[in-house]
């Protein structure tokens, strides 16, 4: 078995509704997930998945409970080391394509690296992570330039480029077809075994189950054993 | 449907305010465009008529018949009564009085009384005065009555002044020989009494009692018995009659009609001896009407650039809610609502926010209207007699005009939104296509108009400002020209903006740091987003500067010529008493002309005076030129006390290539040095050290020593509009030699010169110095007064308040659309904003690249704004101004700016962008990444 970089622990997270009451979104969850492996996070729409996985890439902050990364709990760094902590150490790849429209492909994923800091060569870098996910002949595009899938890999390479210790992925194949998720998938698992990049992502597709090292499912908020 | 789109119109609430706002603006200054014009011409020509009631002590608003029974007999003479009986109706206004004074001229009639040295017969006129009684006290005897006696004795008043002149005592009789009764007696008139006017003031008489020196006043009906009876016949009888209106009735509305009726009446008796016409307002009005088109032209043209403005600001804001609505917009579509319909919702709404302007803003145009109307100069107010504003029907018209123009401007972008289904918003969302007036050159081809525009006015400057002189106002095309221009350059800027932020990119293309980096994509990549953002800061920006520089150069100039004319603060030449007529009546011509000067200490006592000089001035001096063009030249000798004048009199450094005090030290050492008008070195070719020979209009001569030429000193003005025998204008040259006083004063013994005063503050104690030391002025000018005046006058606040109306506005929207603008360029970046964060870019990052955003698309635009405002009234101010001053161009004209303006202008800009920045900073620092991503991703 290998080492454990992220630790829940009883993460709950609640929000007012306007009556007063708290809906809570997550109910106390505690999961481990493993360095260097695919961590697959399935639930159907509104289980909770992107609240979870928000908390665990210290985008949003839990109710209750605590996020640990590598030991250390995420809840009692600042705003500002988070957000150091999410260039340097955490990549995205968001459940709608966000990339920066107004940059091509290359440039996107060049930008985070530039944010991140990358001391070596960038520009071998973002090609390099753009052959990566099968796109170096649309290096210069922008994105509306691209299919869906295509922005869907540029996001991947973008969000493993400085390379960060853990990508998370919110249904990244959501909006794809059958192949081309297929094909982002088999990207994630070649990271894992090329990069030791620990990934997680969240997926309602139960075809992927299999693939995944480790599966978790998130049902009203309660992870589901 | 109204309910939908109410509901809609909640949910944008910004812009619609933005939108009301715009609308409100549009119709207030459109509607109080001719509220003020028609405003400020009845104040013009109410100032008018009291300047003429100051000026002469009587009402101008009067007409003057007289007649006579002639040849056309009794019924002619009753029809000329019952027209000026009338002629108010006719005009249209009410009589105050029409004073009817019916007379016998030239009556001999025989004093009962003896007296010694005195000739027998006097000739008098015996009459009435209509209604006397009411407004005259008798101050010694008493009032007549309207008997007539058996004897032929009827009862008369007189004068103060006949009684004194005519020599005649209460109580006495006068026999008229001429006149018999049947009876055989003659008629006799007693003096029973003397009258004054009951009341100093009263307008009845608008001929004074003491005018009546001649008359014998007998009671109306005793006059009718005696003359006007069927025996008699009316023969001889005269009359003369004063309709005296007031002149507050006299307004915009009628002074033409009535213009035309005097015109009418004076045309008829025109050369007629029995009867005439006459009345005191026509040159008034005349004068009034001309100016009126001038002033009207002017005043509207200066606010067209202003509606201009307004409607695109209203046009920017509706394609703003447009975008923001596109999605709505595309679903309803798509759910099968047809164009006709989505334009229906849009035509509603605008429907709806000019109904709710029109209503608000035609009483707002009021309050604009007593705004323009308090502005003594720009950006500055004075509290004065309120306007009589008023809302007529052409009020409506303009506001009404208005109200079309912005739901032009509101419904029309919806033609294009309205074409667009979901699918194709969707494709060609975050690609903007060049903006249309880039596709077609049409900055180039807008600016080469605009510039040729220019070229070709310069080209007939002189027929501009001959055109001006006759009384015709701001050319509109010129004036557009100057918007042109600016709306030119502001869509060129829009090529500009983006080269400069490429080059300053790729200069420093290694250093950018991220957030650096990616705000300098943004620009240039979303360039074509910020296109009406860029033109429209350019423009308004550039219209603030122009305004605010074209009111400044117009009143600075203005006021300068009127400084530079009066020569001082104050000019003041007393009436010099004189030997003339011992000069003329001694045989021998041995009597030299000598004059009496006044005490010249009392101004220096002056307190208030900070300098005193004497001027001797004379410009019917003369100088016999030497060349073979020559000849007797006339010229103005100004005799001046060097050092004190330097300190009184008002000049401008910039006017003469070394300060003034260089020459006139330079002609102090030596008495007979001179300084001469540049226009003998030019015309007659005169040069340094020549000697001319000249003659004051006594015809005394002098020499002097040329130590100078100088195309300016103060009063003088080197060359004249004169207007020739056949009407039309020509140049005329004018010479000036200025010499010592103290050499002339030798040479010549003293003669009648000015005082000039430099005050401290105000000119107020003159007046009293003058009624103190009962001063007998042959000429004053008070500068100060001028100025005040120029200030008041209609033109001058006018532009002064439009102007600074422009401004105002012209900042305010441009902080309004500018605040919309970016507050709506985050909230539809959140998504981006959110990517950003979560990749890890910190707020500060963050607030980095949006003020560096900011500095090269707002900060660009503000310079290149100014840069196109100073550039614009470099071109165009020099002819604008044409319109004010075109008559006496003395000075050369100085574009003024003010740097209180530019940093009132930037201050309000840069108050704006820190309110936007805090705005945006909190916008951002509140957005949650989570639900921002969560946000964008629609």
């Amino acid at each position: 078995m290998s080492n454990i970089i992220m630790t829940a622990k009883a993460v709950k997270k609640g929000y007012k509704t306007p009556d007063g009451d708290m809906f809570w979104a997550l109910k106390g969850i505690d999961m481990e997930i493993p360095e260097g492996k695919l961590t697959i996070l399935k639930g159907r729409s509104g289980s909770g998945k992107t609240t979870l996985m928000n908390i665990m890439g210290a985008l949003d902050d839990p109710t209750e409970g605590e996020v640990l990364l590598r030991g250390e709990s995420l809840q009692k760094l600042t705003d500002a080391e988070k957000t150091k902590l999410r260039r340097s150490s955490i990549g995205f790849v968001f459940q709608s394509v966000a990339l920066i429209p107004i940059m091509t492909a290359y440039e996107n994923v060049e930008y985070a690296l530039r944010l991140g800091g990358y001391e070596g060569d960038r520009k071998n870098r973002a090609l390099e992570c753009l052959d990566m996910v099968g796109l170096s002949k649309r290096v210069n595009h922008m994105p509306q330039e691209l299919s869906g899938g295509e922005q869907q890999r540029v996001a991947i390479a973008r969000a493993i480029a400085h390379r960060p210790g853990i990508v998370f992925a919110d249904e990244p194949t959501g909006e794809l077809d059958t192949n081309t998720a297929i094909s982002v998938v088999k990207i994630f698992k070649e990271l894992n075994a090329s990069q030791n990049i620990t990934i997680v992502m969240t997926t309602h597709d139960t075809g992927f189950m299999e693939i995944g090292d480790c599966v978790y499912e998130l049902e009203d908020g309660e992870l589901k054993l | 449907m109204l309910q939908f789109v109410l509901q809609k119109m909640k949910c944008r609430k910004w812009l619609v305010v933005s939108l009301l706002i715009g609308n409100l603006l549009l119709i207030s200054i459109a509607a109080s465009s001719p509220m003020y014009t028609k405003a400020a011409l009845s104040r013009m020509l109410n100032n008018d008529m009291k300047q003429y009631v100051t000026d002469n002590g009587k009402y101008p608003s009067v007409v003057h018949l007289y007649s006579s029974v002639g040849s056309g007999g009794l019924e002619n003479f009753y029809a000329d009564r019952e027209m000026i009986n009338n002629i108010d109706d006719e005009f249209g206004v009410e009589a105050l009085h029409v004073i009817e004074n019916l007379y016998l001229d030239s009556v001999a009639l025989e004093p009962q009384l003896e007296r010694e040295g005195d000739s027998k017969e006097k000739e008098f006129r015996i009459g009435y005065l209509k209604d006397i009684e009411d407004h005259i006290s008798i101050i010694s005897g008493e009032l007549y009555d309207d008997a007539i006696a058996q004897d032929g004795t009827v009862k008369a008043i007189v004068s103060q002044k006949c009684l004194v002149t005519r020599n005649l005592l209460v109580g006495e009789t006068l026999e008229m020989p001429t006149f018999k009764f049947t009876n055989g007696e003659c008629l006799k008139l007693k003096i029973t009494g003397v009258y004054e006017n009951s009341d100093a003031e009263d307008d009845y008489w608008y001929k004074g009692p003491d005018s009546y020196y001649r008359d014998i006043m007998i009671s109306e009906t005793a006059f009718n018995k005696l003359f006007l009876s069927s025996a008699t016949k009316g023969s001889g009888v005269r009359g003369l009659w004063f309709s005296v209106m007031d002149y507050n009735d006299f307004t915009v509305d009628n002074c033409e009609k009535i213009m035309n009726i005097s015109r009418n009446y004076r045309e008829t008796f025109l050369n007629e001896y029995s009867h005439s016409y006459n009345d005191y307002f026509a040159d008034i009005i005349e004068v009034y009407l001309e100016e009126s088109t001038r002033v009207s032209v002017t005043l509207r043209i200066l606010s067209v650039p202003l509606y201009a403005l307004l409607a695109a600001f209203v046009f920017m804001v509706s394609r703003q809610m447009l975008d923001q609505e596109q999605n709505e917009i595309s679903v309803i579509k798509s759910r099968g609502a047809g164009k006709g319909q989505i334009i229906r919702i849009y035509l509603i709404q605008s429907l709806l926010v000019a109904a709710v302007c029109f209503i608000v803003g035609v009483p707002l145009a009021m309050m604009i209207c007593q705004m323009v109307g308090s502005s003594n100069a720009f950006l500055e107010f004075v509290s004065r007699q309120a306007l009589k504003v008023e809302i007529t029907g052409e009020v409506l018209l303009y506001a009404l005009a208005a109200a079309l123009l912005s739901i032009c401007a509101m419904v029309l972008p919806v033609f294009k939104y309205a074409d667009v289904s979901i699918v194709a918003h969707k494709r060609s969302k975050s690609v903007k296509a060049k903006p249309f007036w880039q596709k077609l050159y049409l900055d180039v081809v807008l600016l080469a108009l605009s510039l040729y525009g220019l070229y070709s006015f310069n080209g007939q400057k002189d027929v501009l400002a001959q055109k001006v002189a006759e009384g015709a106002g701001l050319d509109p095309l010129l004036f557009l020209c100057s918007s042109l221009f600016m709306i030119a350059c502001g869509l060129l800027v829009f090529r500009i903006i983006p080269a400069v932020v490429w080059l300053v990119y790729n200069l420093g293309k290694k250093w950018w740091n991220p957030s650096m980096y990616s705000s300098f994509l943004w620009v240039l990549r979303t360039k074509n987003s910020q296109a009406y953002i860029i033109v429209f800061m350019v423009v308004t920006i550039a219209m603030g500067v122009f305004n605010a520089q074209t009111a400044r150069t117009v009143n600075t100039n203005e006021e300068d010529r009127i400084n530079y004319m009066a020569g001082a603060d104050i000019v003041i030449k007393e009436v010099w008493s004189d030997n003339a007529q011992a000069v003329e009546e001694d045989p021998l011509g041995m009597t030299d002309l000598t004059y009496t000067e006044p005490d010249y200490r009392k101004y220096l006592e002056l307190e208030q005076a900070d300098s005193v000089t004497r001027v001797l001035y004379d410009d019917n001096s003369s100088v016999n030129v030497t060349n073979d063009m020559g000849g007797n030249v006339k010229v103005t000798l100004m005799g001046i006390d060097t050092q004190e004048f330097g300190n009184t009199a008002w000049f401008k450094d910039e006017l003469l290539p070394t300060h003034i005090n260089n020459y006139l030290n330079a002609i102090s050492q030596t008495p007979n040095a001179i300084l001469v008008s540049a226009n003998f070195h030019e015309l007659y070719g005169y040069e340094l050290g020549d000697v001319i020979n000249y003659k004051n209009s006594g015809g005394d001569f002098a020499r002097g020593i040329i130590y100078g030429f100088v195309d300016y000193f103060p009063t003088y003005n080197s060359s004249v509009q004169v207007e020739g025998k056949d009407g039309l204008m020509t140049e005329e040259n004018r010479f000036l030699i200025v010499s010592n006083y103290d050499y002339l004063r030798s040479r010549w013994g003293v003669r009648p010169y000015e005082v000039w005063i430099k005050t401290a503050e105000d000119t107020d104690f003159i007046y009293d110095f003058v009624v103190e030391n009962e001063l007998e002025l042959e000429k004053f000018t008070d500068a100060k007064a001028l100025l005040i005046q120029l200030k008041n006058d209609p033109i001058f606040q006018g532009t002064n308040g439009i102007l600074t109306v422009s401004f105002v506005v012209t900042l305010l929207i441009c902080s309004v659309g500018f605040l919309i603008y970016w507050i709506l360029s985050i909230n539809s970046r959140s998504l981006q904003f959110g990517i950003f964060r979560a990749m890890g870019m910190t707020m500060k990052e963050v607030i980095v690249m949006l003020v560096n955003e900011q500095v090269w698309i707002s900060g660009l635009s503000i310079v290149f704004g100014v840069a196109v405002g100073v550039i614009a009234s470099k071109l165009y101010i020099p002819l604008v101004q044409l319109a004010y001053a075109a008559t006496d161009t003395v000075i050369p004209l100085h574009i003024v700016s003010e740097s209180a303006d530019m940093v009132r202008l930037l201050a309000v800009v840069a108050v704006v962008i820190a309110v936007c920045m805090t705005v945006l900073g909190t916008l951002i620092s509140k957005m949650k990444i989570s639900q921002a991503l969560k946000l964008g991703e629609d």
